[in-house]
C-alpha cells in the first residue's frame, strides 16, 4: 500500500473516532439512588455498596449506617431535563448540560448544578428527612 | 620530393601561395619532372571530380536548413541527468508537497482531538464550583465537599429550623 493511501487511511479512521467521541458525548449513563441513613446495626434494607458507603461515612452527616430503599439508571441526554420518581415523595429531575455538567433538581427544595465526572457523586437531603439522593455516574 | 614540397604543389594548384613561393615552387617544377607529374596527377584528380560531382542544391534557405539540423541535434543528444523526471530529486519533489498537505491536516485533526481537552479541563476547574438554588427563600443550603473522595454534599434546610439533622460535630 503506498504512503499516502495510508495517511489518508489514517485521517479517515480519525475523523471516524472524532464522531463517535462526540456523539458519546452527548448523553450521560447516570445512576440515581435514594438512600436511608439510620444509627440501627445493622440497617434495614439492602446495603449500599462499599465505595458508596465509604463516601458517605466521610461526609458530615449524622449516621452511621446506610440502606438502599431505591436505585435507577438513566441516559441523559444532553438538554434534555428527565424527571425520576425514586419513591414516594422522593422526585429528582435530572438535566445533562453538556460537558459532564448536570442539573439535579429536588421537588420542594431546590437546585443544584454539578459537574459530575467518573467516579464523583453529588449527595443531597434536608431536614426533617432521613433520607438522602446520591447521583453519579454509572459504571 | 618531401611531403611539404607535395602540399606546396597542391597548395600552388589551389592558388593559396603567396607570388614569390609560387613562382619559386614552378621553377622546380620545370626543373623536377617527378613534381611535373604530380601537379598534372593533381589537377587530373580536380577536373574528375569537379566533373563526376552534381552540385546540390537545398530546396530551403541556409539558415533554415540548419536550424532543421541543430533542432535533430537536441532531439536525439542524450536528456540531462538534472531534468530528468525519474530522477530521485524529482521524486522527492513530487511526494514533498503531497505529504506536507497530509501532515498539515494530521496536525490540524490531532489538534482538533487533543487540544480541546484543556480548555475543557480549564471550564471544568472554573465551573467546579457548585451552584445550588433553594426552592424556597425560607430555605438555606449548605454546600460541603469531599476531594479526595470527589464527593459534594448539598444539604437543604429550613431557616426556621432550630434542629439539623448533620452532625456539626464532624464538619472540618
Amino acid at each position: 500500500m503506498k504512503p499516502i493511501s495510508l495517511l489518508v487511511g489514517l485521517l479517515l479512521a480519525l475523523g471516524l473516532t472524532g464522531l463517535t467521541a462526540r456523539a458519546a458525548d452527548g448523553d450521560l449513563q447516570l445512576e440515581a439512588q435514594w438512600i436511608l441513613g439510620s444509627n440501627d446495626n445493622p440497617a434495614k434494607g439492602n446495603p449500599v455498596a462499599p465505595e458508596i458507603e465509604k463516601k458517605l461515612k466521610r461526609l458530615p452527616l449524622k449516621w452511621q449506617h446506610y440502606s438502599v430503599i431505591s436505585t435507577q439508571t438513566l441516559t441523559a441526554v444532553r438538554d434534555t431535563a428527565k424527571v425520576v420518581t425514586l419513591g414516594t415523595g422522593c422526585e429528582i429531575s435530572v438535566k445533562n448540560l453538556g460537558n459532564e455538567r448536570v442539573e439535579l433538581t429536588l421537588a420542594g427544595r431546590g437546585k443544584i448544578t454539578q459537574i459530575l465526572h467518573k467516579g464523583q457523586t453529588l449527595v443531597t437531603g434536608g431536614n426533617n428527612d432521613n433520607s438522602i439522593v446520591v447521583l453519579r455516574q454509572a459504571d | 620530393m618531401n611531403l611539404e614540397e607535395q602540399l606546396k604543389l597542391q597548395a600552388l594548384l589551389d592558388g593559396e601561395l603567396p607570388p614569390a613561393e609560387a613562382s619559386e615552387v614552378s621553377g622546380r617544377i620545370g626543373r623536377d619532372p617527378a613534381a611535373a607529374a604530380l601537379l598534372a596527377e593533381l589537377k587530373h584528380t580536380r577536373q574528375t571530380l569537379q566533373q563526376a560531382e552534381s552540385p546540390r542544391r537545398l530546396q530551403e534557405s541556409r539558415e533554415l536548413y540548419w536550424s532543421k539540423i541543430e533542432r535533430d541535434l537536441r532531439r536525439f543528444s542524450p536528456p540531462s541527468p538534472a531534468r530528468s523526471e525519474s530522477g530521485l530529486f524529482f521524486k522527492l519533489r513530487l511526494l514533498i508537497l503531497p505529504t506536507a498537505a497530509v501532515a498539515a491536516l494530521i496536525i490540524v485533526t490531532l489538534a482538533g482531538h487533543f487540544y480541546p481537552q484543556p480548555v475543557v479541563q480549564r471550564k471544568t476547574a472554573d465551573a467546579d464550583a457548585t451552584t445550588v438554588e433553594p426552592a424556597l427563600a425560607s430555605t438555606d443550603a449548605m454546600t460541603y465537599r469531599d476531594a479526595s473522595e470527589g464527593t459534594t454534599l448539598v444539604w437543604f434546610s429550613d431557616k426556621t429550623a432550630t434542629v439539623k439533622p448533620t452532625g456539626t460535630n464532624r464538619v472540618n
